[in-house]
């Protein structure tokens, strides 16, 4: 599954490790979704979607 | 069980989970440092009571607080824990079953002490599931 997540986050300047912390993950989980080796799971998502503010499918999308 | 990889090993719950494991491992150590001392002094058999009990009783805990472990990590890191045990658990598994058709047809047993083997074959087990998601 393809994502946004690497941008998403640049545009906020964030970094890997401050995106997991709001997440409650660890930085290797940000890194290997953003890599797409990882699909997170659907409260995962929904997480992200509300970190955010934007909708699961304006995030993830199918590869 | 010692092992606990590049997922998860970081994070508080590791920590405090190697502190528990290492902790009752110790008090194994210094248990059975003791009894045989008591069984070369004073000729008590505690040294055998001490190493049949105490161990599955000390083990038994690791197991408790290593699946404690593994309900703290998050969704990923869990789940390359567990890829890690299901291979070490398929490990066991075809090993007995390998190990029983020797006996059968040899009559020669195997020292029960392997299935310990599980723990290293779990640590490479987390070497490989880490690998796929980094």
């Amino acid at each position: 599954m393809k994502n946004r997540l690497r941008v998403l986050r640049a545009e906020r300047e964030w970094s890997q490790a401050v995106l997991a912390e709001k997440l409650g993950v660890s930085r290797q989980t940000v890194n290997a979704i953003e890599t797409g080796r990882y699909d997170p799971s659907l409260p995962l998502a929904f997480d992200l979607a509300r970190l955010f503010e934007m909708r699961i499918e304006e995030i993830f999308e199918p590869g | 069980m010692f092992w606990l990889g590049t997922f998860g090993c970081n994070s508080a719950a590791g920590r405090r989970y190697h502190r528990h494991a290492f902790g009752a491992l110790a008090v194994l150590a210094v248990a059975v440092i003791v009894s045989v001392w008591l069984d070369r002094r004073f000729g008590a058999a505690v040294g055998k009571w001490v190493a049949g009990v105490g161990t599955p009783l000390v083990f038994t805990y690791i197991v408790a607080v290593f699946h404690r472990y593994i309900g703290e990590l998050d969704e990923l890191a869990r789940r390359v824990q567990l890829e890690a045990v299901l291979i070490a658990f398929l490990f066991v598994i075809l090993g007995g079953i390998a190990l029983f058709s020797v006996w059968m047809f040899t009559g020669w047993a195997a020292n029960p002490a392997w299935v310990l083997l599980a723990e290293p074959v779990r640590g490479v087990g987390l070497i490989v599931a880490a690998r796929r998601y980094r």
